[in-house]
C-alpha cells in the first residue's frame, strides 16, 4: 500500500512539475518580457482564402494598449452591418490590406480608415468604408477579394493598404504564379493554418489560452514565424526553379517584385474598367522613431502610373514621436494613423475624386 | 562557426554522439577531437590550419628534444609528415570554394616589392625552414652538453611560435606607425612598400598555449608528449581553441592521455555553464552591444562632432561596455568549460567574478585568469618578479601589463590599457590599498572605487582612437545631467543586467559559483526557466561575434 502510495505521488509530480513550469513561464512573460496577445480569428472565406470570422469580438493586448476588434456578419471590421447596395450620396471607399489595414492595435475610431472618413466628411462628402482588409492578406488575396467581394459594394474609391511584407506574402501564398511574365492563377486556396486553428478552437479552454495567456501567444508567433520562413523559401525556390527555365539570372527577390507588380496592374486594370480610381497607400518599414524605409518596387511598376501615397515624408515631420507600435506588432499608433489619414484625405480632394464621381452619369 | 549559432549545435551533437560511441576507446576519443578541432577551426578559414599544425610540430619536437636531447627518427618522421601534409591539404588545396565571404589574401601584397610572395610560397618556405632549422638543431646539437640543448630547444620554440604571432598579429601595426613615423621624421612614404596580413582567429591563444607546453616540459614540471596527437588534440582542442581559457600543458595535456569519466554531476554542471554562458553572451552582451555601439558608433568613425556629449548617458555606455565585455568573454569561456565537461574534461576557471574586486591585483585573480596566471608564470616570474626589490617590482610589473595590453591587440589603445593598469597596480603597492581586512562599507566603497577605474580602462579598451577617450572622459566629468537619453539607458543596462548582478551577489556570498545545485528544485526551476525564457524571447537578434575572437 505504501508503496503504491509512493508510486501514486511519483506519477503525479510529472503533470504538477509541467504545470509549475508553465505557470513559471507565463509569470516570466508577465512580469519580465511581456508579448503581445493578439488573437487572430480568420475561417475559410467563400473564395478559399482566409477571411474574418464573422461576428466575432476580442481584445488585443500589449504593453502599449488594449484593443477590441469587432466584426460584422460579413467579417467586415465595423461596428455595423454594411449592405451591398449603396446609398444615395455617399462616397464609398473599399480598403484591401492587411493587418495595418485592418487597424490591428488602434480602436475602431482610431484607425486611419476611419479617421479618413472623417476628415473627408468634414471636407463635405459622406464617407462610408467598406474595409475587406484581413490580417496576413497579401496582394494574391486581395486581388481575390476585391474580384469577388469589393466590387460587390458599388465603391467610389478602391484603397489598397501595401506593406513589405506582401512581397514574400504574393509568392508564400502560391495562389498566383508568373509564367512567362504573364500572371496566371496557380492554386485555388491558400489557407495556412487553418485547419489547425479549427481543430485547436474545439478543445475547451483554448479560446480563454488564445486570448489571455502570453505563453500561447509567444509560442503561436515564434511557431508561426518558423513555419512561414520555411514556407516562403520553399515556395520562393519553387518558383524561381520554374522561372530559371527561361531565365536563368532571375533572383527570388526579382521575382517577388514582378509578382507583385502584376497583381497590382491586374488590381488596377479591374478598377479602370469600371471607371473606379485605385489608390495605392505604402507603409513602410520602421526603424526607430526617426527612420522609415519604404520597399516598394517603385521601378517595377513605373510603367503602371499607379496612384500612390507614401506616408514617409509626413512621418518625418513627426520625427522622434511614437507613430509605431513599439512593444506590440509595430502597428500604427492613433497618431501615425491620423498621419497617413491626413495625407490620404489631402491626396484624394486634391484630385478631386468624389466630385468626379458625383458628376458621373448614373 | 559561432558557440550561439544553430552550426555549431549540430556539430556538437555529431561529435558528441561519436564520442559517447567510442567511449571504451580513449585514443579514438582523441582522434574524434582533433579532427573536430580542425574542422570547428577550418569552418573560419581553413589555411591557416597549416600555422596549427606548425606550432604543435614545433612545440612537439622541441619538447621531447629538451627532454631527451636525441629525438627517435619515427618521431621526427610522423611530425616532418604532419607538417608536410598540412602543407599540401590545407596550403596547397584551393579552398577557395569554401571561402565564399572570407577570400582575402592571407597575405595581400598590392604592389608590394617586398613580401610579395603568395602564401603557397611562404607556407614552402616555413615549411623548409622549420625542418631545415630543426634537423640543424638536433645534428650540432649532439656536441653540446645537455643544458645548453634544452635551452637551445626552448628558444627556438619560443622564438618560432613568437615569428607567428608577431608576423601576423603585429605586422601591420608596425609597418603602419613606421609609415607614419618615416614621414613626420624624413617625409619618405613607404605605401608600396607595406604588405596587409588577415589575422588567424585564436592565434594569441594558441601560440600562448603552445608555448607554455614547452616550457613547463623545460622546467621540469611535465614530461614531453610523446604522442604527437595528443599534443595537437591539447593544442587545438574545440572549446577552447579560439578564445580560450589559454590551457596549460600539466592541467589540461594528461587528460588526453587516459579515459575520461563521464559522471551525472559533471553533465549536469556542463549544462548548466553552457546555458549560463549563452544567457550572459546572447541576452546580456549582444543587446548591451546595441547600446555601448550606439554611443560609441559616431566616434569609432571620427565623426566627433556627431558624438553625444550627455555625460550621464556615456558614463552609462561605459557600463554598459564593462557588462558587454564580462558577458561576452565569460560567457564564452563558459560555453567553453561546460562542452568540455560534458566530454569529461576540465578546463581551467577563467573568470571568478571580477568586478567584486578591491585591488587591481585581486581583480587580475579574477578577470582572464588564465592569461594573467600565465603571463605572471612565463613573464612576470622571469623577469625577477618581486625579488629585485621594490622598483624592480613597479619595472616588471608595468612591462607584464603592457605587454598583457599589447597581447589584446595591435593597437596604441590597447597598449595605454595595459600600460594604465601596470599603473593602478604600482600606485596600489605603493599605499599598501586594500592589503588589511576591512569592514563591509569600506570594502564596499573599496569595490565601487576599482570597478570604477576597470571601467576607465574599459574606455581605453574600447575606444577606437585616442580623441575619443577624452572626448567622453570631459563629457562625463562635465557634462552630466540627468537627460531622456541617459534614464533611458539608464533603464535599459539595469533591465538587461540585474539577473546576471544579482545572482553574481548570490554566488559572492555563497562563495559558490554554482549555488543553485544545493537550492530545492522548484527555486531551480525557476531559475532554470527564467534563463531559457530569456534565451528565447531576449535574444538579440543577428548573432555577434564574440569580441576575443579579435585578439
Amino acid at each position: 500500500m505504501k508503496v503504491m502510495r509512493i508510486r501514486f505521488w511519483k506519477v503525479l509530480s510529472i503533470p504538477a512539475g509541467v504545470l509549475y513550469i508553465l505557470i513559471l513561464m507565463e509569470l516570466y512573460l508577465r512580469f519580465f518580457a511581456p508579448v503581445a496577445i493578439m488573437p487572430r480569428y480568420v475561417c475559410e472565406n467563400e473564395y478559399g482564402i482566409r477571411g474574418n470570422v464573422p461576428n466575432s469580438r476580442y481584445w488585443q493586448k500589449t504593453p502599449e494598449c488594449r484593443v477590441l476588434i469587432q466584426t460584422n456578419s460579413k467579417g467586415l471590421r465595423a461596428d455595423r452591418e454594411i449592405p451591398y447596395k449603396k446609398t444615395e450620396g455617399v462616397y464609398r471607399i473599399v480598403v484591401l490590406g492587411d493587418s495595418y489595414g485592418m487597424g490591428y492595435e488602434v480602436n475602431l475610431e482610431d484607425t486611419f480608415t476611419s479617421q479618413l472618413a472623417g476628415m473627408l466628411e468634414e471636407a463635405g462628402w459622406k464617407t462610408e468604408i467598406v474595409n475587406l482588409s484581413v490580417s496576413g492578406h497579401g496582394n494574391a488575396e486581395e486581388y481575390i477579394m476585391l474580384t469577388g467581394e469589393g466590387f460587390k459594394y458599388e465603391p467610389d474609391l478602391v484603397l489598397l493598404q501595401w506593406h513589405s511584407t506582401d512581397l514574400l506574402d504574393n509568392v508564400r501564398s502560391g495562389l498566383f504564379a508568373l509564367q512567362d511574365g504573364v500572371l496566371v492563377r496557380r492554386n485555388q486556396s491558400y489557407l495556412p493554418g487553418i485547419a489547425v486553428s479549427r481543430i485547436l478552437y474545439r478543445i475547451p479552454g483554448y479560446r480563454f489560452l488564445s486570448e489571455n495567456s502570453q505563453l500561447y501567444s509567444f509560442i503561436r508567433e515564434w511557431a508561426a514565424m518558423k513555419i512561414k520562413d520555411m514556407l516562403a523559401f520553399w515556395r520562393g525556390r519553387q518558383a524561381v526553379s520554374e522561372e530559371s527555365e527561361n531565365s536563368r539570372s532571375e533572383t527570388v527577390q526579382r521575382y517577388r517584385e514582378e509578382l507583385t507588380a502584376a497583381l497590382l496592374a491586374k488590381m488596377q486594370e479591374e478598377c479602370r474598367q469600371r471607371n473606379i480610381p485605385f489608390l495605392v497607400l505604402d507603409i513602410p518599414r520602421v526603424y526607430g522613431r526617426a527612420e522609415f524605409r519604404s520597399v516598394f518596387p517603385v521601378e517595377r511598376v513605373s510603367s503602371l502610373q499607379l496612384d500612390y501615397y507614401s506616408p514617409i515624408q509626413d512621418f518625418l515631420r513627426y520625427a522622434g514621436r511614437k507613430i509605431f507600435t513599439e512593444k506590440g506588432h509595430y502597428h500604427l499608433t492613433p497618431l501615425g494613423c491620423r498621419i497617413v489619414a491626413r495625407g490620404l484625405a489631402d491626396y484624394i480632394l486634391a484630385r478631386q475624386w468624389p466630385q468626379q464621381r458625383r458628376e458621373l452619369p448614373q | 562557426m559561432l558557440f550561439n549559432s544553430y552550426a555549431f549545435g549540430i556539430f556538437f551533437l555529431v561529435v558528441y554522439t561519436l564520442y559517447l560511441l567510442s567511449q571504451r576507446h580513449y585514443k579514438v576519443q582523441n582522434l574524434i577531437l582533433l579532427a573536430a578541432s580542425y574542422l570547428f577551426y577550418g569552418w573560419w578559414d581553413v589555411r591557416f590550419l597549416f600555422l596549427i599544425i606548425l606550432s604543435t610540430v614545433v612545440d612537439y619536437l622541441c619538447s621531447l628534444g629538451i627532454d631527451r636531447k636525441d629525438i627517435p627518427v619515427r618521431y621526427r618522421i610522423a611530425a616532418y609528415g604532419s607538417l608536410l601534409a598540412a602543407y599540401v591539404g590545407f596550403v596547397l588545396v584551393n579552398w577557395d570554394v569554401f571561402l565564399s565571404d572570407k577570400s582575402a589574401a592571407v597575405i595581400d601584397s598590392g604592389s608590394g616589392l617586398i613580401l610579395s610572395t603568395s602564401w603557397r610560397g611562404w607556407g614552402l618556405l616555413l615549411l623548409a625552414v622549420n625542418i631545415a632549422g630543426f634537423e640543424m638543431l638536433r645534428v650540432f646539437g649532439r656536441r653540446l652538453p645537455s643544458e645548453t640543448v634544452r635551452k637551445m630547444y626552448l628558444i627556438y620554440s619560443v622564438t618560432v611560435n613568437l615569428a607567428i604571432l608577431g608576423f601576423f598579429k603585429y605586422f601591420n601595426f608596425f609597418t603602419d606607425n613606421l609609415r607614419i613615423l618615416l614621414e613626420n621624421l624624413f617625409h619618405y612614404t613607404l605605401n608600396d612598400w607595406t604588405v596587409r596580413v588577415v589575422l588567424p582567429v585564436g592565434i594569441s591563444f594558441f601560440t600562448f598555449q603552445t608555448m607554455s607546453h614547452t616550457i613547463d616540459v623545460y622546467r621540469r614540471k611535465i614530461p614531453a608528449s610523446e604522442s604527437l596527437i595528443e599534443l595537437a588534440v591539447y593544442v587545438a582542442f574545440f572549446p577552447q581553441l579560439v578564445a580560450g581559457p589559454i590551457e596549460r600543458g600539466e592541467h589540461l595535456l594528461p587528460q588526453f592521455q587516459k579515459p575520461r569519466i563521464l559522471s551525472r554531476e559533471a553533465f549536469r554542471e556542463g549544462l548548466w555553464l553552457i546555458v549560463w554562458g549563452l544567457y550572459k553572451k546572447v541576452v546580456v552582451a549582444d543587446n548591451l552591444a546595441r547600446l555601448v555601439n550606439q554611443a560609441f558608433g559616431p566616434y569609432d568613425k571620427g565623426q566627433f562632432s556627431a558624438g553625444s556629449t550627455d555625460g550621464l548617458y556615456l558614463l552609462l555606455a561605459v557600463y554598459a561596455f564593462a557588462f558587454q565585455i564580462y558577458g561576452d568573454f565569460s560567457g564564452y569561456t563558459d560555453i567553453a568549460r561546460g562542452t568540455a565537461k560534458l566530454m569529461g574534461f576540465d578546463i581551467m576557471l577563467n573568470f571568478n567574478l571580477p568586478y567584486f574586486s578591491k585591488t587591481p591585483s585581486e581583480f587580475w585573480q579574477r578577470w582572464h585568469i588564465s592569461l594573467s596566471s600565465w603571463l605572471r608564470d612565463y613573464l612576470y616570474i622571469p623577469l625577477g618578479g618581486n625579488r629585485g626589490g621594490t622598483w624592480m617590482t613597479y619595472r616588471n610589473l608595468l612591462i607584464t601589463m603592457l605587454l598583457g595590453g599589447l597581447w589584446h591587440g595591435a593597437a596604441w589603445t590597447f597598449v595605454l590599457w595595459g600600460a594604465f593598469h601596470g599603473l593602478i597596480l604600482v600606485v596600489y603597492r605603493v599605499f599598501s590599498v586594500g592589503t588589511q581586512r576591512q569592514g563591509f562599507f569600506i570594502s564596499l566603497l573599496q569595490g565601487l572605487l576599482m570597478f570604477h577605474l576597470v571601467c576607465l580602462g574599459w574606455l581605453l579598451f574600447r575606444a577606437q582612437n585616442l580623441p575619443t577617450v577624452w572626448l567622453i572622459l570631459r563629457s562625463i566629468l562635465s557634462d552630466f545631467s540627468f537627460t531622456l537619453q541617459g534614464i533611458e539607458a539608464g533603464k535599459e543596462l539595469i533591465y538587461y543586467i540585474w539577473f546576471l548582478a544579482a545572482f553574481q551577489v548570490f554566488q559572492y556570498f555563497s562563495g559558490d559559483l554554482w549555488p543553485i545545485r544545493r537550492w530545492p528544485w522548484m527555486l531551480r526551476a525557476a531559475v532554470w526557466v527564467y534563463i531559457g525564457m530569456s534565451l528565447l524571447r531576449l535574444s538579440a537578434p543577428g548573432g555577434q561575434e564574440f569580441i576575443y575572437f579579435a585578439f
